[in-house]
């Protein structure tokens, strides 16, 4: 995790040489928990691959059909690797945790 | 001042009723604490007081990544600006060429995000929840696109020119999610006011803007503003990879605006976005102190629009129903921000609606009504502030 809420101060960069590498600090990264229930382990091992769970957390509730929407535009679009019945399952995950209906955090 | 317990960690499903979306503050490398959308794939934007000045500081920037292989070291020594494709002799240029064989360049943009203000959108659509923080004003400095172009010589049944940078995603080879690449027109009249900027206000670019070249397309959405621009390849047919021909569309329609209907119906022809609506901010007074009876304020914010130079910037003090011309800051060029002010004495107390629309060279004024797409694009209606004026006594 990030140093969240605390400012860093430019660093000289005393340490750097005077050559043509030019870099900056790892990038950090702030990941919100998702919510606790059946097929959150299937998610944070299938829905990591490519870009963090935040993915999840920043969106809007949205409708369940929706939810199934983009697990198939994961999969068919961009290529995600997910058996059909982890699929399922991620689904019923989104589902039941970040619809209007259902979402709370 | 600032709200004492948290805001919600989400909104919806309403509209984001907030002038910036509601995420946490974070820090990244050569930023300021900028709030966070996503972390991997980076996505940060810029609260709303830093657009009280017409250039958004470096520090300040927001960033929009798609995919999480990102550089954070870059060796000049083998960096290279490759030009390729259908040309007659393909050019690779270090950052010295760069400086030293070309003329540089400047000019004031407006960078935003194609999906700026998509939490506005009802019904909500997915994608990035940003509020309207996902832009920036910035003086680049660099070289013409045309000038590089003519090292290479672009043959001439060229169609469209693609541009790749370093921006990569762990996803399979051919996909979206493999290599992020935008394409141009070849006829475009943007390509003529294109540059390749190493500089951002005057210094390198920070690494998440870009470092160390982006592709400056003034009035054009950031989309086409290539970072870590690596690869320029002509094309002798259109360019159909994922970041074309499925994302970044808008509905062929006025406004780019449709229904989900239309949408489910499949109805709807769409072709690539270009340009950015002309739009308009109210920065201060952002409604979380109350005002004085008898008391001056200055109503302040930017306009842009992609379009043209702001002509106009009009103020209401009642919610859209009456309006009265701003004074407009200093002329930048027409695709900079314009920063607008207007004075106002509030005599009675009470609760008063504010609202600004620009209206642009071309006569285009700002809507009152929404637009709706599903990719969340093209926002650019009538902005509103609600504050309370308190008695002096
Ligand atoms: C093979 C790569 C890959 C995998 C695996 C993957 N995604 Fe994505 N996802 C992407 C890309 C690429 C985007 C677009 C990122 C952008 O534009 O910022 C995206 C975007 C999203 C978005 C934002 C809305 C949108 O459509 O752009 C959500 C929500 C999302 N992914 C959820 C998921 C879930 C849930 C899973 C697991 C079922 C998953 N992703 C697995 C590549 C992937």
């Amino acid at each position: 995790q990030g140093t969240l809420g605390q400012v860093l101060q430019p660093l000289p960069v005393t340490n750097a040489q005077p050559d043509g590498v030019y870099s900056v600090g790892a990038w950090p990264q702030y990941t919100p928990e998702l919510a606790d229930g059946p097929g959150k382990e299937l998610v944070q091992s299938y829905c990591q691959v490519c870009h963090s769970s935040t993915y999840i957390t920043m969106q809007p509730p949205l409708p369940a059909a929706t939810w199934d929407a983009e697990v198939q535009k994961m999969i068919k679009t961009f290529g995600a690797q997910i058996p059909d019945d982890a699929a399922q399952q991620i689904t019923a995950y989104l589902q039941a945790h970040y619809t209007p209906e259902t979402r709370k955090q | 001042s600032q709200a004492s317990e948290a805001l919600p960690s989400f909104t919806g499903p309403q509209a984001n009723p907030y002038w910036n979306g509601v995420n946490p503050f974070v820090v990244y490398p050569q930023k300021l604490p900028l709030l966070r959308l996503t972390d991997r794939g980076i996505q940060l934007e810029t609260p709303r007081q830093y657009f009280r000045t017409a250039f958004t500081p470096n520090e300040a920037f927001f960033v929009r990544y798609h995919l999480d292989l990102i550089p954070n070291s870059i060796d000049l020594s083998s960096w290279r600006l490759n030009i390729e494709g259908n040309v007659e002799k393909p050019v690779s240029l270090s950052m010295q060429d760069l400086l030293e064989r070309f003329k540089p360049v400047s000019i004031a943009a407006v960078n935003q995000c194609s999906g700026n203000s998509r939490s506005r959108f009802q019904p909500r659509v997915p994608g990035g929840q940003w509020g309207n923080g996902a832009m920036g004003n910035a003086l680049w400095t660099g070289v013409r696109l045309m000038d590089l172009l003519s090292a290479a010589g672009v043959k001439s049944d060229t169609v469209q020119l693609q541009f790749q940078g370093l921006e990569r995603g762990p996803g399979p080879e051919g996909k979206g999610s493999h290599a992020f690449m935008k394409s141009l027109d070849w006829n475009d009249p943007v390509l003529q006011e294109s540059i390749v900027a190493y500089q951002m206000n005057g210094e390198p670019l920070p690494m998440l803007n870009g470092f160390p070249v982006r592709l400056i397309a003034p009035g054009k959405f950031s989309t086409y503003w290539m970072k870590h621009l690596t690869w320029i390849r002509a094309l002798n047919k259109p360019d159909d990879n994922f970041w074309m021909a499925t994302a970044y569309r808008i509905p062929d329609t006025p406004r780019g605006n449709t229904t989900p209907a239309d949408i489910a119906a499949g109805k709807v022809k769409t072709i690539p976005i270009g340009k950015m609506p002309v739009r308009s901010f109210i920065v201060d007074p952002d409604g979380s102190s109350k005002l004085i009876a008898g008391l001056p304020v200055e109503i302040r914010g930017v306009a842009f629009s992609g379009y043209g130079r702001v002509t106009k910037v009009e103020v209401s003090l009642d919610g859209g129903k009456t309006w009265q011309i701003a004074s407009l800051g200093a002329f930048y060029g027409p695709y900079s921000f314009r920063t607008w002010s207007f004075q106002w004495k509030p005599t009675q107390p009470g609760r008063y609606t504010l609202a600004v629309r620009a209206t642009d060279e071309q006569g285009n004024v700002q809507p009152d009504e929404p637009v709706w797409n599903p990719g969340g694009y093209l926002w650019n209606r009538i902005e509103r502030q609600d504050v309370v004026v308190g008695t002096a006594s």
